[in-house]
């Protein structure tokens, strides 16, 4: 296990200074991207761009700024070009808004998934798994900023029955906080609960015809308890590893059109308007900030796949 | 294989789906020349269509555009520049699918090539194989491509002697091609891992082929099926990713259509105009569930136990 | 004799009327407003709309303009100086006089030497206008480069508060430069940092609190500001503006519709979707003003096809503006002239090529193409990726094709749109754009077309203009004040330029106003330069 964390943070290490260097890269050869000449405005004159390129030191070599930058980024002081502001403490601001929607959405996710899947398995064969089959291909298929825009246009504009969009703090108004959240989670959960009900499914009709579960009916107990009590546990293993990264995806800022669908000020919207701007400073760290979630939460979905399915051996 | 995919009804059923959408798709420029008589970027915003009290604006004083006429002109009804809907969603299927199609293309070639070396020859090739391959995949998908798409509008991009211009359909195919390695080469790499250990290939390095042909002789076959499971799937992921990004503005970029961008330009006269939004949702997702649902027909004839899953 | 004792017996009511409605105004309230965006609101960093507005009555600069409409809003008057300046020196040296007696929001007296520590800081953190300093007053170039420890045209005296301003060549329009909100003192202990949240202290009706970037901030009542009795300067009726940004402007403008949040900025662009539930159900409380911009599609007269005249000519002919205004739901007012209506130098003329509502002339404008032998030319149109610079630039694309050009769209980040098009180097042949008037004086629009704006890396004359004519009529009316001859000058230019067809002007934008029931909307300002005045808002007397 020790060995196992010491070499998965060193890969992880390696692969967030690849990223911040590929970003980097990406934002430096952009053809007239030039922050100075961006920062000095509409009305600037050759002296002001050559004024901000020395203050801010883009007359350096790349490396030289490079380094800075990521100096910058350890100290948590990285100032964003556009709007000079913090970039650490945006998506400090960002987070609650995320974390609250990542949350939900999982656990939508799960109960959805649960709920889909067994039914799924339990009447597998009969005409209610074959509508599931079609409802959740459906499902599946519909990308969630499509679902978030019509269910926006019938239950926020027409029938305004939702808020419109926006968000709430918990700790201001729970209710208010809960309604606010109530159509993005639904958004991001419905495709993903759809994909991974499916899954579940098959893992819980695989997992029927295993010598324990036989011996268990044989023992006469019913098909759906032998389903609940002693399939599902090896059947989640799988899904453990779909949920996590779904999850760390919606952590790391990826829930990005549903955050603009329903304006949302979360890490998502951040990265949507930071690479709209091409404001490397906050592009970056953004950037970071998600495979880092990425990064850390594959690392916990193999230790808990680890502790789930003895089979299986941890492997930095 | 094909037995087992014609007596499944669903896949059957979700192949017709694909199928009509994608030849509604080609017969575009039919519908444009002979039914609706304009193409996908010409705009009507101060035309009238109808005659005496019937006669109406293609597109009102304030911005809004007309709503489904069921005729010949405007049948879907028209986009805020005054286009005929119907015809934007044809063509802009024709591009939604073919960078879906490419990008799956390449995403499939590429992730080919990286698994099997990587697995193959394993040493120091796999490590740099594995760390890339990590990179792409905790580099957030969706931000890499948006990166890269607004870099690319501004100048297109040259590689070696093909130079492709800012808003060929080619630039968010290879974009979304890319991005989508890491799903497929890992899981192939793995499989060769297990293929390399299997007697066949130590009684074919016996018999003194090079490592090359080994690799396309025997262990690319012996792929083939994880391929041909993942292909439909990365086909629908495609298309998906595309109508993500040109949603956002940076995907198959305007005036041409694809379904993404459609909906994204529709999306603020959703309440006036749902068509708009309404036509090419729909389009998508019955792609979508077309290849999805063929998808697992031709996985559950070629892989019934669902061992082969791309992460 | 019966009329005075009338007037004598009403003087006390009277009184007592204005002092009740005095003390009605001061009760306050709290009101809510929403934006599209806002930047730093550090005064010295932000150049936007949107900040102007905010910090037009946070800090307030030694002149400000007029918080009025229409064209009384552009008229210079004092702020924190007595009087107008003394101009002497042939337009070279401005004489202002501090007020006496000033308090900044946190206390601390101000001196005539902040107002050059605020002219340093804005040089320093490269605030968004500061290239109006550096072509204006003396050693603020020298000063930002780093070769100066002070501005030299600057000197101050604390004791007599006289600040005494000498420019490196006459500018009429450096009074309205010295209205700029980013010229709004601040005292001298604020850092030489750009501030995001702790913001410097200024002097004006309120003080912005609570500021989360890009998301919300407070403007709250400034209890000091009532005392000093500026005049012309409103302290403002609400205790307390709650601002907050909603980036999606269908749900900002149905929160405004519905009585959510009180105020709409004038910077969003109403979707088409809502104008007529607006018209009926909100018909009061919404209204579409006209401001001072032009949109325009700039040639670059330096390379193919738009070297040619008759290029130019042919898509002003064959181009709909009455196609554009309906991409912009109304709200512009169609145009083929620089100057926009009632702009000071406006050319009386009518448009050279047809009336502005004509039908577009599209068979003339192939035969033009055809015959200059430009048929089949390519074109690459230049636009913003955002709405409805992307549909403009699609309508623009589509006449480029229907009169045999070969056009192709290019859009952008609007993050970079304006630097990338105004870099030579990419032999840009043309593409959209907008602008808004800094002062009220033709060279703010001028200076678009004006060859002295060209440099090898960065010219906003993104027409790289040089003609003679033009550049003969620039050069002799530039700081010029506006005397009849001189208008009746600029008149000519405006003409001889939409002649050339240097510029495919669309019109001029109007900006939509929407307020909740709670607002009192008849007391509301809109001014040309700082858009809604919020001090003019006040809750309606139930």
């Amino acid at each position: 296990m020790l060995s196992f964390i010491v070499r998965r943070t060193f890969s992880s290490a390696v692969v967030l200074a690849a990223v911040s260097v590929l970003t980097f890269m990406i934002f430096e050869v952009i053809p007239s991207g030039d922050p100075a000449i961006r920062m000095a405005g509409q009305n600037a004159t050759p002296e002001t761009i050559a004024a901000i390129r020395r203050t801010w030191g883009f007359n350096r070599s790349i490396w030289h700024q490079y380094i800075s930058m990521m100096q910058k980024v350890f100290t948590g002081n990285v100032i964003s070009y556009t709007d000079q502001v913090n970039v650490v403490s945006q998506i400090e601001r960002g987070l609650p808004v995320t974390l609250s929607l990542a949350l939900g959405a999982i656990v939508l996710t799960i109960a959805f998934s649960l709920c889909l899947g067994m039914l799924g398995a339990v009447t597998s064969g009969r005409v209610t798994d074959r509508i599931l089959m079609f409802l959740t291909l459906t499902g599946l298929s519909t990308p969630s900023y499509v679902i978030g825009a019509i269910a926006l246009y019938l239950l926020a504009y027409r029938a305004q029955v939702l808020p419109s969009g926006g968000y709430v703090h918990f700790g201001t108004d729970p209710a208010a906080w809960f309604t606010h959240l109530l159509l993005p989670w639904l958004s991001l959960a419905i495709p993903i609960s759809c994909l991974s009900s499916r899954v579940l499914r098959a893992s819980l009709l695989d997992n029927v015809n295993e010598d324990f579960v036989r011996t268990a009916r044989a023992k006469g107990l019913s098909r759906s308890r032998v389903l609940v009590r002693h399939v599902l546990r090896t059947s989640l293993i799988p899904l453990v590893s779909i949920w996590g990264l779904d999850f760390a995806g919606l952590l790391g800022g990826g829930a990005i059109l549903i955050e603009t669908v329903f304006n949302l000020h979360g890490v998502g919207q951040y990265a949507a308007e930071s690479v709209a701007g091409l404001d490397v400073p906050s592009i970056l760290v953004v950037t970071l900030y998600g495979a880092f979630a990425v990064v850390l939460l594959s690392a916990v979905v193999d230790v808990l796949y680890a502790a789930l399915d003895p089979r299986v051996r941890l492997d930095g | 294989m094909l037995k087992r995919i014609l007596k499944d009804r669903l896949a059957l059923s979700c192949g017709l789906i694909f199928l009509i959408v994608a030849v509604l798709s080609l017969s575009a420029p039919l519908v444009a020349q002979y039914v609706a008589h304009t193409g996908p970027n010409d705009e009507h915003i101060t035309a009238t269509i109808g005659s005496g009290v019937h006669r109406r604006y293609v597109v009102s004083l304030v911005g809004v555009p007309i709503g489904p006429t069921w005729g010949p002109r405007f049948f879907l009804g028209a986009d805020s520049n005054g286009r005929d809907i119907l015809v934007r969603l044809l063509y802009g299927g024709r591009a939604s699918l073919a960078v879906g199609f490419i990008a799956a293309a390449i995403t499939l070639t590429l992730a080919t090539i990286l698994g099997v070396a990587a697995g193959f020859y394993r040493g120091w090739l796999d490590a740099v194989i594995v760390r890339i391959l990590d990179l792409m995949w905790a580099y957030p998908v969706i931000l890499l491509a948006i990166a890269i798409g607004t870099v690319l509008a501004v100048s297109g991009i040259t590689i070696g002697p093909i130079t492709i211009r800012a808003g060929s359909l080619l630039l968010p195919a290879i974009i979304i091609g890319i991005v989508h390695i890491p799903y497929v080469a890992k899981p192939v790499r793995g499989q060769v891992l297990v293929i390399r250990k299997r007697e066949f290939i130590d009684a074919t390095r016996v018999l003194g082929m090079s490592p090359r042909r080994i690799m396309i002789r025997e262990v690319v076959p012996n792929v083939a099926t994880s391929l041909a499971v993942f292909a439909p799937l990365m086909v629908a992921n495609s298309i998906l990713l595309e109508a993500g990004l040109s949603f956002l503005g940076v995907g198959v970029l305007p005036p041409n259509p694809s379904w993404g961008n459609m909906i994204g330009q529709g999306i603020s006269l959703i309440s006036v105009a749902p068509t708009g939004v309404l036509a090419p949702g729909l389009m998508l997702v019955a792609a979508v569930i077309g290849v999805n649902g063929f998808g697992e027909g031709v996985r559950r004839a070629l892989d019934p136990h669902g061992r082969i899953r791309p992460r | 004799m019966w009329s005075l004792c009338m007037a004598v017996a009403l003087l006390p009511l009277g009184v007592a009327d204005a002092k009740g409605k005095a003390a009605h105004d001061m009760q306050g309230g709290t009101a809510t407003v929403v934006l599209p965006s806002f930047e730093s609101l550090d005064p010295q960093v932000g150049f936007s709309t949107i900040n102007g507005e905010a910090e037009w009555n946070v800090y307030t600069p030694l002149l400000t303009v007029a918080h009025a409409n229409g064209v009384a809003g552009t008229q210079v008057i004092p702020g924190l100086a007595i009087g107008l300046p003394k101009v002497t020196n042939r337009g070279k040296t401005y004489t202002l006089k501090l007020r006496k007696g000033l308090r900044f929001s946190n206390g601390q007296a101000v001196k005539a030497s902040d107002f050059a520590f605020t002219v340093e800081r804005a040089l320093k953190l490269n605030w968004g206008g500061d290239s109006f300093l550096i072509s204006d007053i003396k050693g603020a170039l020298a000063y930002q480069s780093g070769k100066a420890s002070s501005v030299s045209g600057i000197t101050t005296n604390n004791a007599t508060g006289r600040i005494t301003i000498r420019l490196i060549q006459a500018d009429s329009a450096f009074a309205d430069i010295l209205t700029f909100t980013g010229l709004g003192l601040v005292p001298s202990t604020t850092p030489m940092t750009a501030e995001s949240t702790k913001l410097p202290a200024g002097v004006g009706a309120y003080v912005i609190k609570n500021v989360v970037p890009n998301q919300s901030f407070t403007l709250v009542k400034n209890p000091r500001f009532a005392r000093f009795d500026l005049p012309g300067i409103p302290v403002g009726h609400l205790n307390e503006i709650q601002a907050s940004v909603d980036t999606n402007p269908l749900t900002a403008e149905q929160d405004v519709l519905n009585n959510r949040i009180d105020v709409l900025d004038p910077n969003f662009a109403i979707s088409p979707s809502l104008i007529s539930t607006l018209q009926t159900q909100a018909s009061g409380r919404y209204r579409s003003v006209p401001t001072e911009g032009v949109q325009y599609i700039f040639f670059n007269t330096k390379i193919a096809p738009f070297n040619h005249k008759s290029a130019r000519v042919a898509v002003t002919e064959a181009f709909d503006r009455g196609a554009i205004t309906r991409i912009e739901a109304g709200f512009l007012r169609p145009g083929c002239f620089v100057l926009p209506e009632e702009f000071p130098g406006r050319s009386t003329q009518p448009c050279p090529y047809g009336k502005v509502s004509a039908a577009p002339q599209v068979a003339k404008a192939r035969a033009l193409i055809q015959a200059a032998h430009l048929t089949g030319s390519p074109v690459t149109v230049w636009t913003q990726a955002a709405s409805p610079y992307d549909a403009m630039g699609a309508y623009y694309v589509s006449v480029l094709d229907g009169i045999g050009f070969k056009a192709t769209l290019k859009t952008i980040s609007p993050a970079i749109y304006y630097p990338t098009t105004a870099n030579p180097t990419l032999n840009i042949q043309t593409g959209l754009a907008a602008y808004y008037a800094d002062y009220p004086d033709p060279t703010t629009f001028y200076h678009l077309l004006d060859a002295r704006s060209i440099t090898p890396t960065f010219s906003p004359n993104r027409d790289q203009l040089d003609d003679p004519k033009v550049q003969a009529t620039l050069m002799r009316l530039g700081g010029q004040s506006l005397t009849p001859s001189v208008i009746a000058q600029w008149q000519k230019l405006d003409e001889y330029v939409a002649k050339q067809a240097y510029w495919l002007v669309m019109g001029y934008p109007k900006d939509p106003e929407l307020f909740s029931n709670r607002i009192d909307v008849k007391e509301t300002i809109f001014n040309q330069k700082y858009l809604s005045d919020w001090s003019s808002w006040q809750l309606v007397r139930r």
